[in-house]
């Protein structure tokens, strides 16, 4: 492949055939980590809706692999292998999701409407029934993946319950609000209860949810503001950090609070308002003013 | 060039013959994760090597993407790419995150010192190109510009952000990014002809 020399090291200038043109360059970046966590964000919402870029990611991903991992310098030990045989009966398997990225993904690659974007609860339950008829190794997920949304919409009620406020490390003012517990509990209750009955509810799944993050949704209504967050297979985070919430709007991002008690829901800190996507990071204890590592998961949202 | 644009939807990957396991692992069978495990634990592990370089604390982190492995593999995607650049793409990301959170705390400690970068990097690609020689890093990266190879060393087995980078090196952001994302659509470009079906079996 003749490439014209990349010696043009000066920002590129107009050559670059736009790569400088916001996030679409940012691809693969993206790919190695390289990117700040605002970036990475916004990243991850682009690559949602095209095509191009994930198959880009793809290739940088698999190239990295492979140029890394050629040659192991030592194979891993048998003391590894062991361990982690034996660590699996203490690790869950996720449920699979209700809304199936896969089975028209892996055929076609989805154009305009990416088959993950987030969508009503009616159009994942939809996809939920089709998908039930249909047998597709996406959905091998056997008994756990059988959670249909349906349920967990019900479900909503339980966690409802045992709910606690985000935003547990903020102290002074919203400490003293914070101090009735039952009494934020029942307001998270009815937050989730007004967000989840309002005409424009979002229900968005988290892209990415590695590093202990589960598979937890967002649930988000424009029209109210507000956004609750309905953890499930979150992990503690690891001693000594946090996990925080944000609102991610552009290069912005805004503090929507700590997260501690992963059993139980919580309403985010601070109004939606132009929010475009809600990002989780993991920051040292008592939160950041603004993200400090890449993502575990971003939900982004609809307009 | 046009950024690889043609290659999108018409272009066909390999298939990959762990994504037949993974739906088997997905459905908790422990032997097809024996399986996933024996291909893609040693490139993980030289992954986490690679950023860490500190053996103990690589195998540590392998030990914890190869059980995210099982515990999210009813998530994995075979449209999305290979098992194998899936788990050493998680294996990055905590290999990193893991670097990011010591350097912070070090940099809490003051410990940053001007020119620590350019340190930084003439010591990653010593090991990078030397340590390693005759494998495929070294050749592909051999392919790349000064420059280019610079800004990836750093990236990706140092573990830093293009900010960070341009920060170490007194360049402004964007041509970091530029150096960053030539030098990795290069090397994309390299290793795809040097074998089609990179990163799946063998």
């Amino acid at each position: 492949m003749s490439r014209t020399g990349p010696g043009d090291e000066t920002s590129g200038g107009g050559d670059v055939s736009g790569y400088d043109d916001g996030v679409h360059g940012l691809t693969p970046l993206y790919a190695v980590d390289a990117l700040d966590p605002q970036e990475a964000a916004a990243a991850e919402a682009h690559l949602r809706g095209c095509a191009e870029c994930r198959e880009e990611l793809v290739e940088v991903r698999e190239a990295m692999a492979a140029a890394v991992a050629g040659e192991p310098a030592e194979p891993p030990s048998a003391a590894l292998r062991a361990r982690v045989m034996a660590a699996l009966d203490d690790v869950p398997q996720l449920p699979a999701l209700p809304a199936p990225l896969a089975p028209g993904a892996a055929v076609s690659a989805p154009a305009a409407e990416p088959a993950a974007a987030p969508v009503d609860e009616l159009s994942r339950r939809r996809a939920q029934h089709a998908a039930d008829d249909r047998p597709s190794a996406a959905r091998s997920g056997g008994a756990t993946g059988r959670r249909a949304p349906r349920r967990w919409l019900q479900g909503l009620a339980a966690a409802a319950a045992a709910v606690v406020v985000a935003g547990a490390a903020v102290t002074g003012y919203a400490a003293l609000q914070w101090r009735d517990e039952a009494r934020a509990a029942q307001q998270v209750a009815q937050a989730m209860t007004e967000v989840a009955g309002a005409p424009d509810a979002q229900v968005v799944d988290a892209q990415g949810g590695a590093d202990g993050w589960g598979g937890s949704r967002v649930m988000v209504s424009r029209s109210l503001g507000e956004a609750v967050l309905v953890p499930t297979g979150v992990e503690d985070a690891p001693s000594g950090r946090t996990w925080q919430l944000w609102f991610v709007a552009g290069d912005a991002a805004r503090p929507a609070g700590t997260f501690s008690d992963t059993g139980s829901a919580a309403v985010l800190s601070g109004a939606v308002d132009g929010a475009e996507a809600v990002a989780v990071t993991l920051e040292p204890a008592g939160g950041s003013e603004s993200p400090t590592t890449t993502p575990v998961a971003v939900y982004p949202l609809t307009a | 060039m046009s950024g690889g644009g043609g290659t999108g939807a018409d272009r066909e990957r390999a298939v990959d013959p762990l994504a037949a396991s993974m739906a088997r692992v997905a459905a908790g069978d422990r032997d097809a994760f024996g399986e996933v495990y024996d291909a893609v634990a040693p490139k993980v592990l030289a992954v986490t090597r690679a950023v860490l370089r500190n053996p103990s604390m690589a195998e540590e982190v392998t030990q914890e993407v190869l059980l995210e492995v099982w515990r999210q593999a009813t998530r994995y995607d075979p449209s999305a790419g290979s098992v194998a650049a899936w788990a050493t793409t998680i294996g990055h990301r905590r290999a990193v995150d893991r670097v990011r959170s010591v350097r912070a705390r070090e940099d809490r400690e003051d410990r940053v010192v001007a020119g620590e970068g350019r340190v930084e990097y003439d010591e990653v690609s010593e090991q990078v190109l030397q340590h390693e020689d005759e494998s495929r890093v070294r050749k592909a990266l051999t392919g790349l510009t000064e420059l280019q190879r610079e800004a990836v060393v750093m990236a990706y087995w140092g573990g830093r952000t293009s900010t960070e980078i341009s920060a170490q090196l007194g360049v402004p952001v964007p041509t970091v990014k530029t150096r960053l994302r030539d030098g990795l659509q290069r090397l994309r470009v390299d290793l795809a002809r040097g074998e089609p079906a990179a990163g799946s079996a063998s």
